[in-house]
């Protein structure tokens, strides 16, 4: 499914991501764990196609193709969908109005708008959002967690296959996470693949992890299973 | 009155589905000007058309001003709305000739005790126009003024080169309300001066103004709003905002909201806010499989729908909306969001 080969990224001439390596089979979840600055966020931007990242040397192989090469709209095009770790407050579009247009720019068949918020409410109700959300501006006055399920929400309605979650996890309480972390592996029983990119093992108590990697310095010093994760939380990431 | 003239058919800018109208032909009203600067001062100079209301009118009145000559000077509009009365105008303005035309008018409005009017301010098919327009309104107490104003040219193929609106609003008697929610939609070279002065002269009075501007190209707006809250005017309420968003980097804006309160017991705010489309957002709009193109129309149908769904009169809203829709966005995506 993703492949990524001798990676190496740079930013205003500073490398973040050096001999990235990392092979991920379709269906599979996999956790990236690190500490600050290390190259988890720059990794997630890299996949989503951010211009401001210069690929120095490598490739990142998805289905067979060089996803470096591909445009921003070929990247959701070929279903891939990357999830902020900040998503930014858009305060001139109403959340209705850029579903409505999310949902028609990505899939063929016209639905009537009344239509499409009874989808959307019934959606947003599994997430446990409040559907006055969708009178506002995208994210302006939202909590963390909302901002975090809107994005959820907004991989839902992609339906997409190849997935990157940069800290999901962050600012949801507890219920929230169960929440997520159902959609999560329902979407995985369904045959879609993760990169769940965190700093705690939280989640892993909810989600079906097929590896964990611990990145430092640009690059993975250390794979293995779930238990990974915890043993890093314990001892923390000075190997 | 002829209602065709060559291809022109003037009932085609009624609504039909209103029946009280009032039609201003410069045939019939008005005179020609020699000079520019005669346009400045014809409040006191000219006769008046009188319009008094005296009970409740359903259905809207509208005022069609045709155009078909020179400079012109439309006579003075008076408008009386007798006590407890209600009535909607909406006042709209059609102009023949395709060259350089100067237009001038002035309309006052006298609001009795308790009166309610409302009024629709906009344009047909108007090209190569500039306008002069001053607006008096005298609130007595409990009556209400809420006036709906869009002033750009609604036909694709004109434009409102100029336009200078200036209005003056007294709120005279205690709990008299004045409500002003405008779009302009500027493009090409189009310049837009938008002056308002609003003055609570007593207690309870409330005003509250919201006026969005879009600009394109080389346009320009400049707004200025004063509200004066005197002495007498205890527990009075003033809201003043200005929102502008700019689409292209050679359009200009010069936003001025003033507050002069003299009494202590007041709630007042002001503010003026500058949009434009960041190369962040666009990005995460992009990631979500949504373009250039429809990123910036999403962003401007989402800035004029707070206004044009005021609108109560729904064909005019639709030809508000289509107009945002197919003539404001044709360009596209411009060059500083091509980046993604």
């Amino acid at each position: 499914m993703l492949e990524i080969i001798g990676l190496q990224v740079e930013i205003e001439k500073r490398d973040i991501l050096k001999d990235f390596n990392l092979s991920i089979k379709k269906g599979e979840i996999h956790i990236i764990m690190g500490p600050n600055g290390v190259g988890k966020s720059t990794l997630a931007q890299v996949l989503a196609g951010y211009p401001v990242y210069n690929i120095k040397k490598g490739e990142i192989i998805y289905d067979g193709m060089d996803l470096s090469f591909l445009s921003l709209e070929e990247r959701v095009q070929k279903k891939i969908f990357v999830s902020f770790q900040n998503p930014p407050v858009i305060e001139n579009i109403s959340m209705f109005d850029f579903f409505y247009s999310l949902y028609h720019q990505n899939k063929k068949n016209e639905v009537d708008k009344k239509e499409f918020e009874k989808i959307l409410i019934k959606k947003m109700q599994i997430l446990k959002m409040r559907k006055e959300l969708l009178d506002k501006a995208i994210n302006l006055g939202f909590s963390g967690g909302e901002k975090k399920k809107n994005e959820i929400l907004q991989m839902e309605m992609l339906s997409p296959n190849f997935i990157v979650l940069d800290e999901i996890d962050a600012g949801l309480d507890i219920d929230s996470l169960k929440i997520v972390s159902k959609k999560i592996n329902n979407m995985k029983e369904e045959g879609k693949t993760f990169i769940v990119i965190t700093h705690c093992s939280r989640i892993l108590d909810y989600i079906d992890v097929d590896k964990v990697h611990i990145i430092v310095g640009g690059k993975i010093i250390k794979s293995g299973g779930a238990e990974l994760a915890y043993e890093m939380e314990k001892r923390g990431y000075e190997l | 009155m002829k209602w065709k003239r060559g291809d022109m058919n003037y009932k085609d800018y009624l609504f039909n589905n209103l029946n009280s109208y009032l039609i201003l032909f410069n045939g019939f009203f008005c005179k020609k000007l020699s000079h520019i600067s005669n346009l400045l001062d014809i409040s006191e100079n000219f006769d008046s058309v009188f319009v008094k209301i005296k009970k409740n009118i359903k259905k809207p009145i509208q005022i069609l001003n045709i155009l078909e000559k020179d400079d012109v000077v439309f006579p003075k509009i008076v408008v009386l709305l007798e006590e407890n009365s209600q009535a909607e105008i909406l006042f709209n303005m059609i102009n023949l000739k395709k060259e350089k035309i100067w237009v001038n008018q002035n309309i006052e409005f006298y609001l009795k005790k308790g009166a309610i009017l409302k009024k629709n301010y906009f344009f047909s098919k108007c090209c190569n126009l500039s306008i002069f327009h001053f607006f008096n309104a005298f609130l007595e107490e409990d009556s209400t003024f809420d006036i709906k104003i869009f002033p750009f040219n609604l036909d694709p193929y004109g434009s409102i080169d100029m336009q200078y609106l200036d209005f003056k609003i007294s709120l005279n008697k205690k709990n008299s309300k004045f409500f002003l929610n405008g779009l302009n939609l500027l493009r090409e070279k189009n310049r837009s001066f938008f002056d308002l002065k609003v003055t609570h002269e007593n207690e309870k009075t409330v005003s509250q103004q919201k006026f969005k501007v879009i600009l394109k190209k080389k346009s320009i707006s400049n707004f200025k709003s004063e509200v004066y809250i005197t002495k007498k005017a205890k527990n009075s309420f003033c809201s003043l905002l200005n929102k502008n968003f700019i689409l292209e980097e050679k359009a200009k804006v010069l936003s001025s909201p003033f507050l002069v309160i003299s009494s202590d017991e007041v709630e007042a705010y002001h503010g003026s806010n500058l949009f434009n489309l960041k190369e962040e957002d666009l990005f995460y709009l992009k990631t979500r499989g949504i373009g250039c193109k429809e990123a910036k129309y999403l962003f401007i149908k989402s800035f004029c729908k707070e206004i044009i769904k005021m609108v109560n009169v729904s064909s005019l809203k639709q030809q508000l909306k289509q107009y945002v829709k197919n003539i404001f966005l044709k360009d596209g995506c411009k060059k500083r969001f091509s980046n993604f």
